[in-house]
């Protein structure tokens, strides 16, 4: 009996293998083989219109080139590019807490909560790229912000270059855009979490004499943590591998104020053909997004587990 | 049954007679309704080409009977990566256009070599401007540009000079400035060229101080709009030859007196209100944009620009247009602007119907076929027009005031092409700081001679 058990176990789990195969195989020739592909690119020169026969071996110059300085000028935009990134990451300790906020609100209020929640996902829902236009309109010199600041007084405040359009304005401006964008995102991921607290736990919270802050900590945070760490790693990832609204809104411009790593990857790719180069610093902003990814599974992580 | 496969001496006769008919009735260039059924395939990534493109196509199609079928994929960057994986692939069209430049679009032998080609057919070869022609022809400077770049693949260091990958179709010229007349008349000035750029610094300041409009808009977030479409003209101008080919080469710094002017002029014009604000944010529609609506009494462009300012809606009688102004010191004042190829088409090495797409290429880049095209596509033909009427009024215009005549700065585009190159990135970026008013002209020129020190040092190793 228990034999024919275990063949018929053998005979579904082989089918199940069957079935999956050509998902498999299909990741297998062209997820795997392009993640290999591109590995391996970034040990190679490839100049530009060349085809990849002619690649040379390179080595680590690819990577010494921007990592150690090798090429002055490439490190120097590369270490510019890098810092702007950890700008757009910082903004994700600034869009956690709001799209918190949103969320215990919407749970809070009785009254219009659909129209409140098909608001607040717009940014979500409508198209990026016609989305950071509208914003770059918004920053124009003669733009909606400029306007808005002449019009109540505030005319010191004008960026008289557009905001996007001076250096200490570009950036911030582009962040403001960003978080924007991704507070939704997050916002009904806290929403969702929210909702599956049971109102009973913390009525018998406060009969047992527990405060707000205890309920919080005991019973709200512990469902919430684990989203926490969704959406850190979610903001991590998206700051570190931040391209459209920087491509569409600023071209890594003024004087590379708003250049991140992934425009630097395009232009080197795309502009001055560097494939080599190009592959290089992918691979190189995808091991430190990963990095600091576990960092923050290690510290976040669930002390019971 | 085998009896019933044996060939009869009739139906070999037969089929022999249609074999020898078929030779020779195909590739009859000379027919004036041929008929075949080749179907070449031509990728291009300018749409507004393809009217011009489909022009020629059609009176090739009525010549040949060979069809042309015309596929235009944008943007710029999509195209250039669907050929190289085409080539990567060894699935390319029959010809293609590209890029015009010494080896561009060539992947790495995947092109045929037009050169011996041209030299079959001196007809041919002598109806291209010399200028255009030139700028796709392998140089001497281009290989040594090649022999000390680590990443150029050895194909690319194995040419030879005078070496030519693809024919040009088109012609333009940078080092265009066109002028607002309704507001130089405003303010009382003359809409006339102005001799020098001191005069014309002059001129703007004028408007400036009486209409309140600023003197320049231009692209200034396009990397080397500024520094390709200006900069290294009046550069050479000002120095000559020699100066400016070190400078290009970087044994001359741009501290240097002679140099300076590079970044100096934007100084100057930021400071005195000349740029109009936003400029820095601007990508090169809308500053050609912002000029049509009369937000700036110049702009820089190139032969091209005039059809985008007449399209944005101004009136052609209150745009002038003149070659970028030389210092009143300068060396060479009166260069003479050569337009040079921006498009050539290229044939694909070993393709199935190579000698058709060549035949094509041949008509397309004819005199009849360059009307056609320049008339459909709205762009200067690459070759000699004999019977000017036949190009409608603005082309024949904008044909008249160039040179084509080949002269050093045709000659040498590896030399001012050099523009490109990361040290260049550096400089632009400081520009745009001086523009904000975040940078001194003398702190962009050392930190642009300490890119440049550091690119020298790497080509060295």
């Amino acid at each position: 009996m228990k034999n024919s058990f275990s063949a018929m176990a053998r005979r579904e789990a082989a089918a199940g293998y069957l079935l999956v195969a050509p998902a498999i195989l299909l990741f297998l020739l062209i997820g795997l083989f392009t993640v290999l592909f591109s590995i391996g690119l970034s040990f190679y020169h490839l100049g530009q219109g060349s085809l990849i026969t002619s690649a040379k071996f390179a080595g680590l110059d690819n990577f010494q080139n921007f990592l150690f300085g090798r090429d002055l000028n490439l490190s120097r935009a590369f270490k510019q590019a890098l810092v702007n990134n950890l700008w757009v990451l910082l903004s994700t300790l600034v869009v956690i807490p709001i799209a918190l906020a949103i969320a215990v609100m919407l749970q809070r209020i009785s009254k219009g909560i659909r129209l409140y929640r098909t608001v607040f996902l717009l940014p979500m829902v409508t198209s990026s790229v016609a989305i950071y236009y509208v914003w770059q309109g918004i920053y124009e010199p003669e733009g909606t912000l400029n306007k808005l600041l002449a019009a109540i007084g505030l005319d010191s405040l004008i960026a008289v270059n557009g905001w996007l359009g001076e250096l200490h304005t570009a950036l911030p401006a582009l962040i403001v855009t960003v978080i924007w964008g991704s507070v939704p995102g997050m916002m009904i991921l806290y929403f969702a979490g929210l909702q599956t607290v049971d109102p009973h736990l913390y009525e018998a919270a406060e009969m047992d004499g527990a405060g707000a802050w205890q309920k919080i900590y005991r019973i709200t945070w512990p469902i919430l943590r684990p989203i926490t760490v969704i959406c850190l790693i979610m903001g991590m990832n998206g700051a570190l591998q931040i391209f459209d609204p920087v491509w569409i809104m600023t071209k890594g411009g003024p004087a590379n104020a708003t250049e991140v790593v992934n425009v630097l990857v395009y232009q080197q790719a795309f502009v001055n053909g560097d494939m080599g180069v190009a592959n290089a610093m992918g691979w190189s902003i995808f091991v430190l997004t990963f990095v600091l990814s576990l960092i923050s599974l290690r510290i976040l992580r669930d002390k019971s587990e | 049954m085998r009896g019933k496969h044996k060939w009869s001496p009739v139906w070999m006769l037969v089929l022999t007679m249609a074999v020898i008919l078929t030779a020779c009735g195909g590739n009859n260039g000379d027919s004036s309704t041929g008929s075949s059924d080749v179907k070449l395939t031509m990728w291009h990534w300018k749409v507004a080409f393809d009217p011009g493109f489909k022009a020629v196509a059609d009176a090739f199609k009525a010549k040949t009977g060979i069809t042309v079928v015309t596929q235009a994929f944008t943007p710029d960057d999509a195209y250039r990566q669907k050929l190289t994986g085409a080539a990567s692939a060894g699935d390319m069209p029959d010809l293609y256009a590209y890029w015009a430049g010494p080896l561009e679009g060539a992947f790495d032998g995947k092109a045929l070599e037009m050169g011996p080609e041209l030299e079959k057919d001196a007809e041919w070869k002598n109806g291209f401007l010399p200028s255009a022609l030139q700028g796709v022809t392998v140089s001497q400077a281009n290989l040594d540009t090649w022999a000390a770049d680590e990443k150029s693949s050895d194909w690319k260091k194995e040419r030879k000079v005078g070496q030519i990958y693809g024919v040009p179709l088109d012609v333009g010229a940078f080092y265009t400035i066109y002028g607002n007349a309704k507001l130089l008349k405003e303010a009382g000035l003359e809409a006339k060229a102005p001799a020098t750029i001191e005069d014309w610094i002059d001129t703007m300041n004028k408007v400036k101080e009486k209409s309140d409009v600023p003197g320049l808009v231009f692209s200034a977030k396009t990397f080397t709009l500024y520094e390709n479409w200006f900069m290294n003209f009046v550069d050479y101008m000002k120095n000559g030859e020699e100066s400016f080919t070190n400078f290009m080469n970087h044994d001359e710094k741009l501290s240097d007196p002679n140099h300076i002017h590079a970044i100096k002029i934007i100084e100057d014009l930021a400071k005195s209100g000349n740029i109009l604000p936003g400029s820095v944010s601007l990508d090169i529609d809308p500053a050609d944009q912002a000029f049509a609506q009369g937000k700036a009494t110049y702009d820089i462009g190139g032969t091209f620009t005039y059809a985008s300012l007449v399209a944005m809606g101004m009136n052609p009688d209150d745009i002038i247009s003149f070659r970028v102004p030389a210092y009143a010191d300068s060396k060479v004042p009166d260069a003479k602007v050569t337009p040079f190829p921006l498009v050539q088409m290229v044939v694909t090495q070993g393709g199935k119907h190579q000698k058709e797409a060549l035949e094509f290429v041949k008509y397309l880049t004819s005199e009849e076929g360059q009307i056609l095209y320049a008339n459909g596509a709205f762009d200067l033909p690459a070759v000699k027009i004999n019977d000017t009427s036949k190009l409608n009024g603005s082309l024949q215009a904008m044909a008249g005031s160039l040179s084509s005549e080949s002269n050093w700065w045709s000659e040498n585009s590896a030399i001012s092409g050099k523009i490109g190159q990361p040290e260049w990135q550096t400089f632009h970026a400081d520009m745009q700081k001086v523009i904000l008013g975040n940078m001194t002209a003398a702190e962009a020129a050392e930190d642009f001679d300490k890119a440049a020190a550091a690119e020298k040092a790497k080509a060295q190793k």
